[in-house]
């Protein structure tokens, strides 16, 4: 990592830790002004991840996708743009920020431990179906991670609740919320794993070969797919499926990651 | 799986569609595909991993192995189960879309956005029916090989070409349905990365009437009479003619397609060539430009600009001649063989694929997106509608 570049990464980790530990504090005094400014902070921490992943582009010269340390900073930058977003516009709990963040530290953690020189593109990836492909992954994961910090404060949300009484949404406000992050989650993995197969289709002469990485991102999406059916039809809320929807993070960071501790896989990134 | 029923067990069972299409077959079948995925993802499997790493999988799991061999999860997307699960589930949605069609279930609904809902619901199952028909149409009628050609080389589509051939099972036997000829080859490596700019320059023709021209780039493959060439791999074909000097062994004279390995993200060329009339071995590296450093010759770029070859001779034993440097047009002596590099050109391999199930799949990939919008549309503008009407946070 050049200078520049450490300086910033350790900016956005502090800004995004302070944050947590301002809307931590806030929370516990029910202050709505600590809550205000923790969000605050969140928008600075993602700015500044923004400066990251732009002097990652600038140093290598192309999008930072290519490595697991510019992978795992792209996924950071997205999960909280897209919980950012849909505070703002009260689509999801603000206090979702508490887990939120949290995840952040462990992807910025692992992105730190996985850093490595940037290196050149190469032809792989000329084509704009790495533009569609990559930004619905991270939508996707996005929206998965925001669904599964619902449900993992669903599952807490007795506990929590007792300590520090009406400070959470409702849970049935968090299993709502889970279930519509999931449901956008799976329409824009549809999309991911559709475009993938066409850009792998063009790379490598074939279209889904069950690559370790295909195996897990058809795991993970089979597991979203289940969600919906049983919530549907066997009618399962709330506690049930807020663990659905935590294990299907577990997968999908295997599945994004970690497919390496398992097999050699040809799909760039992981 | 079926959309409007929200209490199943009220739900009439005369049918055989009706038994099918029961939701529990649906949970039990995605619930088994999901344990069959995991399997297939945990443990390795054939065609994935080389097979000393499947070997050494085994000799590691000597406890697991002998059941998930008899299980044939060692080939979990090949194996029974999983063909039969992808099979009851096929049959689940087919019965899920006449079960709800004859019950006129799909459109019912006075709201726009309900019949959306169906809509999309009805073309959602619909994709997933001939996403897996497309699948099916790849693994019986698919062929897939590799060819290699050497810059100047001509080769016909049969079999004996292949370096690798897969055929689907229910695909008629189809031979010489074109030339490929290898015009040339580009490598371009600005920074001896892995990668690098592949480019090829081919020539097909078919039937004597038909012939194309095509430049081949990674990531942009060339159709040609419903076949899709794909360039895979570039890289070196040096020329040895081989002189023993015993004037009663004939020379040998061939281009060898050096295999390019991956080396910390750069590339290696290097390959053997076993010597007719003996049981010794060549062993071959090629460096595309080089210099000489303390008397031990380094690859110093990708570039071709002063190639030369490293050679040596290996016995069955293992022993070992000294390595030598023979550049471009020159000649050296190892023991009683006169080596000469006599012309570099460049190999090219391409995937050379017909799969008939492609454009099926492709069409079911955008149904299924279209389905989504229109199944899930209304409950995103319920979330935003309802968001506004409480306000943020």
């Amino acid at each position: 990592m050049a200078q520049a570049e450490i300086i910033v990464f350790w900016t956005t980790v502090f800004l995004y830790m302070g944050s947590f530990l301002l809307h931590l504090r806030a929370f516990g005094h029910e202050s709505e002004a600590g809550i205000r400014k923790a969000i605050i902070l969140l928008w600075s921490g993602l700015a500044a991840n923004t400066a990251l992943l732009g002097l990652r582009w600038i140093q290598a010269g192309h999008p930072p996708v290519v490595d697991p340390y510019e992978l795992q900073l792209s996924a950071v930058w997205c999960t909280v743009l897209l919980f950012l977003l849909l505070q703002a516009t009260g689509m999801v709990p603000r206090v979702l920020s508490l887990l939120v963040t949290p995840i952040t530290f462990l992807l910025l953690g692992n992105a730190y431990a996985s850093q490595a020189p940037s290196s050149d593109m190469g032809s792989l990836y000329a084509t704009p179906w790495m533009v569609v492909h990559v930004t619905f992954a991270w939508i996707a994961f996005g929206n998965y991670a925001l669904a599964a910090a619902a449900g993992i404060l669903l599952l807490l949300h007795k506990n929590v609740d007792r300590k520090f009484p009406n400070r959470l949404p409702s849970a049935e406000k968090l299993d709502l919320t889970s279930y519509r992050l999931i449901v956008l989650g799976v329409v824009n993995q549809t999309i991911m794993i559709a475009s993938g197969a066409i850009w792998a289709k063009r790379a490598w002469g074939h279209y889904w070969s069950w690559a370790p990485l295909e195996a897990w991102s058809l795991l993970s999406y089979l597991l979203y797919v289940f969600y919906l059916h049983v919530r549907r039809f066997r009618g399962w809320k709330m506690t049930r499926t807020a663990w659905i929807a935590a294990f299907g993070l577990v997968i999908l960071t295997i599945s994004y990651w970690g497919i390496s501790w398992f097999a050699p896989t040809i799909h760039p990134g992981p | 799986m079926q959309d409007g029923d929200q209490n199943p067990k009220n739900r009439s069972r005369s049918s055989w569609t009706g038994f099918l299409a029961s939701t529990n077959i649906t949970l039990i079948v995605i619930g088994i595909l999901i344990l069959l995925t995991l399997t297939g993802a945990l443990v390795p499997q054939q065609g994935m991993l080389e097979e000393s790493g499947i070997l050494e999988w085994k000799h590691e799991h000597p406890r697991a192995t002998p059941v998930l061999s008899k299980l044939g999860l060692f080939a979990t997307f090949q194996s029974a189960w999983f063909l039969i699960s992808l099979a009851v589930l096929f049959l689940n949605t087919l019965a899920c879309m006449i079960h709800n069609i004859a019950r006129d279930e799909l459109f019912s609904g006075s709201a726009a956005s309900n019949r959306l809902r169906r809509l999309g619901f009805a073309t959602l199952h619909i994709s997933i029916l001939v996403c897996m028909a497309g699948g099916f149409c790849s693994a019986a009628f698919r062929t897939s090989g590799q060819l290699i050609l050497t810059e100047g080389q001509t080769l016909q589509d049969h079999r004996q070409n292949y370096s690798e051939r897969i055929e689907g099972p229910l695909r008629k036997q189809q031979h010489d349905r074109f030339r490929v000829h290898l015009l040339d080859a580009q490598f371009d490596a600005p920074a001896d990365w892995w990668a690098g700019q592949k480019s090829a320059s081919i020539r097909l023709s078919a039937d004597k009437t038909e012939t194309r021209t095509a430049e081949i780039e990674f990531n942009l493959p060339f159709r040609f009479k419903g076949i899709t060439f794909t360039l895979q791999e570039i890289g070196f074909s040096p020329e040895i003619l081989i002189t023993p000097k015993d004037a009663q062994t004939p020379p040998f004279n061939c281009f060898i397609a050096l295999k390019v390995w991956g080396v910390n993200k750069e590339r290696e060329h290097r390959d053997f060539l076993t010597l007719p009339h003996s049981e010794r071995r060549l062993i071959l590296s090629l460096f595309p430009s080089h210099s000489i450093s303390n008397g031990i010759p380094v690859k110093t770029s990708e570039a071709l600009k002063n190639p030369a070859l490293l050679a040596h001779l290996e016995s069955p034993d293992g022993t070992e001649t000294q390595k030598q440097l023979i550049e471009l047009g020159k000649r050296i002596e190892i023991e009683e063989l006169d080596i000469q590099f006599r012309e570099l050109r460049r190999w090219a391999s391409f995937l050379v694929v017909e799969d008939p199930g492609y454009p099926i799949v492709c069409v079911s990939f955008w149904m299924a997106i279209i389905a989504l919008m229109l199944r899930y549309s209304p409950e995103v503008v319920d979330w935003i509608k309802e968001a506004r009407q409480n306000g943020a946070g």
